[in-house]
């Protein structure tokens, strides 16, 4: 057993890059697009209980919320985001809103279940590459 | 201040390194099933079209196992509120796995913006 102390891990090659060995010792995985680049926690309006990597949201009227990240994606396309709406209304849904999202927003709308959308808190995640 | 530089990171015999409390995501991907193609990702060889809303996605470097050895989540996007998506996922082996994805309760479409994220350990 041995245990490195360091605050920053830096590629020799490309700098943004390091391979890290696999679980089943077989092949290597890259350690920085393995990296959740942002997440968020944040309420039925739109504060956040907790986040990574946004600086502020927006609250553009019922279930339908943006949030600006810090440091944006590459490009609109260039990441994949997933989540979950945290309520007790069964039925809830939460989905990607392709109409504000851009390389450095991320938004969602939440929808109940009868289809229409409804203010909920929720729980969202990133990976991707960064600018 | 420390800087560590380094290409690759392996345990002292040769394994997976351990990251402190966290783990990293081993495969994700941004397709466009309207062309049959992925847009971004990591660790993804290939998107197949199988009907409308259907696909089957393989990854380049597989997991340790089958439908229980990895956590997979999907999302489409949308730009309606009142036509909420949704992503299922039918068939899971390590090497990849088959997904359909649609709106409202069983109708299949074929989304521009098809995103799922896979977390659990590599072959």
């Amino acid at each position: 057993m041995s245990t490195i102390l360091v605050n920053t891990l830096t590629g020799t090659g490309t700098a943004g890059s390091i391979a890290v060995t696999g679980e089943g010792n077989s092949t290597t995985t890259n350690l920085q697009q393995g990296l959740a680049k942002a997440w968020l926690s944040a309420t039925s309006t739109v504060s956040f209980y907790d986040s990574f990597n946004f600086s502020s949201g927006t609250d553009h009227g019922t279930g339908d919320y943006s949030y600006s990240l810090t440091n944006a994606y590459a490009t609109r396309t260039g990441y994949s985001q997933a989540g979950a709406v945290y309520t007790s209304a069964g039925g809830s849904t939460i989905t990607r809103n392709s109409s504000r999202d851009a390389a450095g927003t991320v938004a969602m709308e939440v929808t109940n279940a009868a289809g229409t959308a409804a203010d909920a808190s929720k729980n969202v995640m990133t990976h991707g590459d960064l600018a | 201040m420390s800087t560590l530089k380094a290409d690759t990171i392996q345990n002292t015999s040769g394994g997976a390194a351990t990251l402190t409390k966290q783990s990293a995501a081993k495969a994700w991907c941004n397709a466009d099933h309207t062309t049959n193609s992925i847009s971004s990702s990591f660790n993804y060889s290939s998107f197949t079209d199988i009907n409308t809303g259907d696909s089957t996605l393989a990854f380049t470097s597989s997991m340790s196992g089958a439908s229980t050895a990895y956590s997979l989540n999907g999302m489409a996007a949308n730009n309606s509120a009142s036509t909420e998506t949704w992503s299922r996922f039918y068939t899971i082996t390590a090497g990849g796995y088959s997904v359909r994805r649609g709106f409202t309760t069983t109708n299949e479409h074929d989304w521009s913006i098809c995103m799922d994220q896979v977390h659990g350990d590599l072959a």
